[in-house]
């Protein structure tokens, strides 16, 4: 069974797309469900202290308007059933006392008046009224809730809310409609005789502070207002369908003054509303985000991962050998930097091949060269021994000892089995060469070597030392006059030999050309001193080799560095094979 | 369990206040400036400091408070950084005026007309006038000002005015063959038209009796009979308000209404002249200007001439006026008085239709004085040099109580000499 992984195991670019995904979403997620989680909670919160504030302030001001009006009827019922204080003898008054008393009894009831009232009135049975003249009589009790109040009122009726009609100065429906509408009181009349028998107290109160309250209500928070009586009998009712729900946010406010319940009905979904809206807002933000996160992650991980598969294909083609390939860069970040760096690994892997397949070269040659010169030393050999024993038997002895040290010098020179051998053994075939050219000039030059003894089982190429002794004969010491001086030392693991001598020293413009690997080789600086350098470089490395400094007329000095290394006892060959 | 967990969401919460905090501080800075300033403090409500708000109260609703409305925004486009704020009290105007001038926190410039009870707590403009000639005082009609006037000091301007007319119509004396009224009609000429054209049979009536008329307004009768209510300086009544001349001023009306050549109207239960008079079946009726619009829009054909003279003696007006007036308490007397002064302006009064143009010159220029419906208005006011009796004495309204119950008693057809003489006897204890 394939097992599934959240993070795919191949492409490092879905790696990075998931990643990215995750560290943009999970903290807008988390920290977005908090924001609309708390937040949600406040608006409701304040929402339905709005509500609840709302309807109090509907309970308050209702309960202000019903308990003024309420003590207006009962204070002007106390004023009217003491009959010291009111004379009315008659409806409409025809005297100067009867306008007098009318007028009083007006004022008294217009004192009653506040800011809110709409108008006080007393109305007789036969429709007159005492009261601000603001009213038809007639009109008023034609008005249905007015015919609807029995003949014989024995409590107070509270008429609830309406547009009152009995007001002069209204030409049409319009205008009437226009009008504010007002909460009504018919109280009876206490006073049981004279013209107030049987009369009715009316007190209106504008009601447009409370409607304006309903609709804050029903119009801002889409609340379903019922006010009722006591008896179950409607008051108030927001207009419309309302279907009741079990889980609507109910105030019920009871006033105070007649029993009356304001119900305000809120449904629920009404108060979610404004959470819904951070809801849908948020969810959009995190859309949009998610959007964008994956966008840019994609941009993003597609110019690394792009980076990175460019590099592996370049890797690839150095890999299977086109080592000209070089990765592409062209930015500074540790891609690029990656990239520069296997660039120069390549150029010095380059460089590396191309140094290793020259020595390879040089050493082919070599081994042809030493192969030419094998062609027959033992014909050599045995032909200058029987001419070695023929000057003994004459009694040339010089010549014959000439002889011996030229086969020890030829049997070190050509002996090719071995490239390289201990100093000691160089030394040896220095000191048969140095014989030959004691017994060629006499002793007129001196020899001198120091640190052999404890460096002498150190390797060095064959064949180095006697072309620079021979080149200090053949150039330095004219007559053979001299003194030369080998001194060999160790230090770190290096090998140092200085060879020096007090001949003519060497032009500089010469000295300059005698190691300078560009010239040709037919050239006339001659071979030897550049043929050991090489044997140095080739067999240990090229910063080892030699150094020369000479002084015109005081000599010369050779120094030769290079890495230690000791003949293994079982690599040991010996030398006399041939 | 619960605490934790909303202890948690709380202080996640307020990181993330403290985020989006930050973040809406940053904002404004990267912003344009305008934004910015609702983020600092100084130089917005500086700003706002220079606007000043002048508060004036006006008694009016609907139409008319739309025209003061609209004379506040063109005072507020002439003073930037002006606001007026129209206060519109209505039917309780008193009631609020009182309140605030009582809280020491009035209206800066109010609507006035009741000078005896207010002049304490409103500014004298005589200072004002004459520092400012560009007010054009001599442009008023100095009958205005005179009602302007309480204890010899000026407290308001006039904005607008009405003087009381007989609204006639011309359909009706047609139909009964009655000449038109004219300038000169004496109360003889219109005693007999209201005989003339009442029908009763068609509920058609001459004339119509307010049955509980404002005393203020029979003033211009009692005047017109060589008479008034009170003596020139106020402080007698005797021999004024119950003279031969007042009785028999007032008595008119009660005859008209006893030979039933007049209706009586505006009683309780009683229909209002107002509406008679558009449904045709009145053909004359006593008014101001502000029914004239209505009456055009019920087309009711008619026409309008000065109140009848007593004969041998010269007519006589009173006037209702709205005048404007500064609060003694106003923290922008000069801005006040700026508004006070446009108010009243020529360009001001062109906007005001629902009454009458106070100044001479707007009057010439828009030829009302020639108008046949307007001129008898503007003759009458120049007839209403009589001061009238609420501006002579402080204690007007109590007498005019006993007043009241006599003129109302007159009108139910009682004698009129016999009853002023009991509201005389009952006033005398107000003068002492």
């Amino acid at each position: 069974m394939k097992s599934w992984s959240l993070f795919p195991r191949r492409s490092i670019h879905a790696k990075l797309l998931a990643f990215m995904l995750i560290a943009a979403i999970i903290p807008l997620i988390t920290l977005g469900s908090m924001a609309y989680w708390k937040s949600s909670m406040v608006v409701r919160e304040q929402f339905s202290k709005s509500g609840e504030y709302i309807a109090t302030q509907l309970q308050i001001q209702i309960d202000n308007y019903l308990s003024q009006m309420r003590y207006m009827a009962y204070d002007i019922n106390t004023y009217v059933s003491d009959p010291t204080l009111v004379v009315i003898r008659e409806e409409q008054p025809k005297t100067y006392t009867g306008f007098l008393e009318q007028k009083n009894f007006e004022r008294y009831l217009g004192a009653h008046r506040n800011l809110d009232t709409k108008g006080i009135f007393i109305v007789t049975p036969s429709g007159y009224f005492f009261g601000e003249n603001v009213i038809n009589g007639q009109d008023l009790m034609r008005e249905s809730w007015w015919k609807a109040l029995p003949a014989k009122l024995d409590e107070e009726r509270w008429i609830g809310f309406y547009t009152p009609r009995h007001y002069v100065g209204f030409q049409d429906e319009a205008e009437l409609r226009n009008q504010e509408k007002v909460l009504g009181l018919v109280v009876p009349v206490l006073s049981g005789y004279g013209v107030l028998k049987d009369s009715r107290i009316l007190i209106e109160m504008k009601a447009g502070k409370l409607f304006q309250l309903f609709s804050q209500l029903e119009e801002d928070m889409s609340a379903h207002v019922t006010i009722t009586a006591k008896n179950g009998e409607l008051i108030y009712q927001t207009a419309g369908t309302f279907v009741q729900k079990e889980s609507d946010v109910v105030w019920n406010k009871p006033l105070e003054s007649n029993n009356w319940m304001i119900q305000v009905r809120l449904p629920y979904e009404q108060m979610n509303r404004s959470a819904e809206v951070i809801q849908s807002f948020f969810i959009a933000a995190l859309i949009l985000s998610a959007v964008l996160a994956l966008l840019l992650a994609y941009l993003f991980s597609r110019r690394i991962t792009g980076k990175i598969k460019r590099l592996q294909e370049t890797m690839r083609l150095v890999g299977t050998g086109e080592l000209q390939t070089r990765a592409e860069v062209d930015t500074e970040d540790e891609l690029g930097r990656l990239g520069v760096s296997f660039n120069q690994m390549v150029r010095r892997i380059q460089t590396l091949i191309a140094e290793v397949s020259r020595t390879e070269q040089l050493k082919k040659e070599a081994e042809l060269r030493a192969v030419h010169y094998q062609i027959n030393p033992h014909l050599l050999f045995n032909t200058l021994n029987s001419i070695q024993w023929k000057a003994r038997l004459s009694g040339a002895n010089e010549i014959g000892n000439m002889l011996y040290h030229l086969i020890k010098v030829l049997e070190g020179n050509l002996d090719i089995t071995q490239e390289l051998v201990p100093l000691d053994k160089e030394l040896q075939t220095v000191e048969h060469f140095l014989q030959i050219q004691e017994l060629r000039y006499g002793p007129v030059f001196q020899y001198e070597q120091t640190g052999v003894e404890a460096c002498g089982r150190y390797l060095i190429p064959r064949m180095t030392l006697q072309p620079l002794l021979e080149n200090i004969f053949f150039h330095a010491f004219e007559d053979g006059h001299g003194t030369i001086r080998i001194s060999v030392s160790e230090k770190e693991g290096l090998v140092t030999l200085l060879l020096q001598d007090d001949g003519a020293g060497i032009v500089p413009e010469r000295l300059a050309k005698l190691l300078d690997p560009d010239l040709e080789r037919s050239s006339k600086r001659g071979l030897g001193v550049y043929n050991v350098d090489q044997k140095f470089k080739l067999h240990f490395r090229m910063e080892h080799g030699m150094k020369i400094s000479s002084v015109r007329g005081e000599g010369t000095t050779i120094q030769i560095t290079w890495p230690k290394r000791e003949e293994l006892p079982d690599e040991h060959q010996g030398n006399d094979c041939g | 369990m619960k605490k934790v967990a909303s202890k948690w969401m709380a202080a996640g919460m307020a990181l993330l206040l403290a985020v989006a905090a930050g973040c809406s501080q940053a904002q404004p800075s990267g912003t344009d400036g305008t934004s910015s300033n609702t983020g600092t403090t100084t130089p917005a409500s500086s700003d706002k400091k220079e606007t000043v708000t002048l508060r004036f109260a006006t008694w009016d609703t609907d139409q008319m408070l739309k025209i003061q409305q609209d004379i506040a925004k063109q005072f507020e486009q002439k003073n930037p950084g002006v606001k007026v704020q129209v206060e519109a009290y209505a039917d309780g105007f008193d009631q609020k005026l009182v309140a605030a001038f009582g809280a020491k926190n009035p209206p800066d410039v109010m609507y006035m007309w009741d000078f005896p009870t207010y002049n304490a707590s409103l500014e004298p403009l005589d200072e004002y006038v004459k520092k400012d000639p560009s007010v054009a005082i001599d442009d008023f009609y100095q009958g205005l000002l005179n009602y302007n006037r309480f204890d010899g000091k000026l407290f308001g301007l006039p904005a607008g005015f009405s003087t009381r007319v007989v609204f006639y119509n011309k359909k009706l004396f047609n139909e009964a063959n009655v000449p038109l009224p004219t300038d000169n009609w004496t109360w003889d000429d219109f005693k007999s038209a209201a005989k003339q054209l009442t029908v009763r049979d068609k509920k058609q009536y001459g004339f119509a009796v307010r049955s509980e008329p404002d005393t203020y307004d029979l003033q211009q009768f009692v005047w017109s009979n060589g008479s008034s209510f009170i003596s020139p300086d106020g402080k007698a009544i005797e021999g004024y308000m119950n003279s031969k001349e007042t009785a028999e001023a007032l008595q008119i009306f009660s005859d008209l209404a006893k030979d039933k050549s007049a209706l009586l109207v505006g009683g309780k239960n009683q229909q209002s002249g107002n509406d008679l008079f558009k449904a045709g079946k009145l053909a004359m009726y006593d008014n101001g200007v502000w029914s004239l619009e209505s009456y055009k829009k019920a087309n009711v054909d008619f026409g309008t001439v000065v109140m009848p003279q007593f004969p041998g003696k010269p007519g006589k007006g009173v006037i209702a006026t709205s005048s404007v007036s500064i609060a003694k308490d106003s923290k922008n007397k000069e801005l006040a008085w700026e508004f006070l002064k446009f108010f009243v302006s020529s360009d001001a009064i062109k906007m005001r239709t629902s009454d009458l143009p106070v100044r001479i010159s707007v009057v010439q220029e828009k030829k009302l004085d020639q108008d046949p419906l307007y001129a008898p208005f503007y003759k009458t006011l120049e007839q209403s040099t009589d001061t009238p009796a609420f501006l002579l004495n402080p204690h007007w309204n109590e007498i005019n109580r006993n007043l009241s119950a006599a003129v109302n008693a007159i009108m139910m057809g009682q004698n009129a000499e016999e009853l002023l003489n009991k509201a005389v006897k009952d006033s005398q204890k107000f003068l002492k």
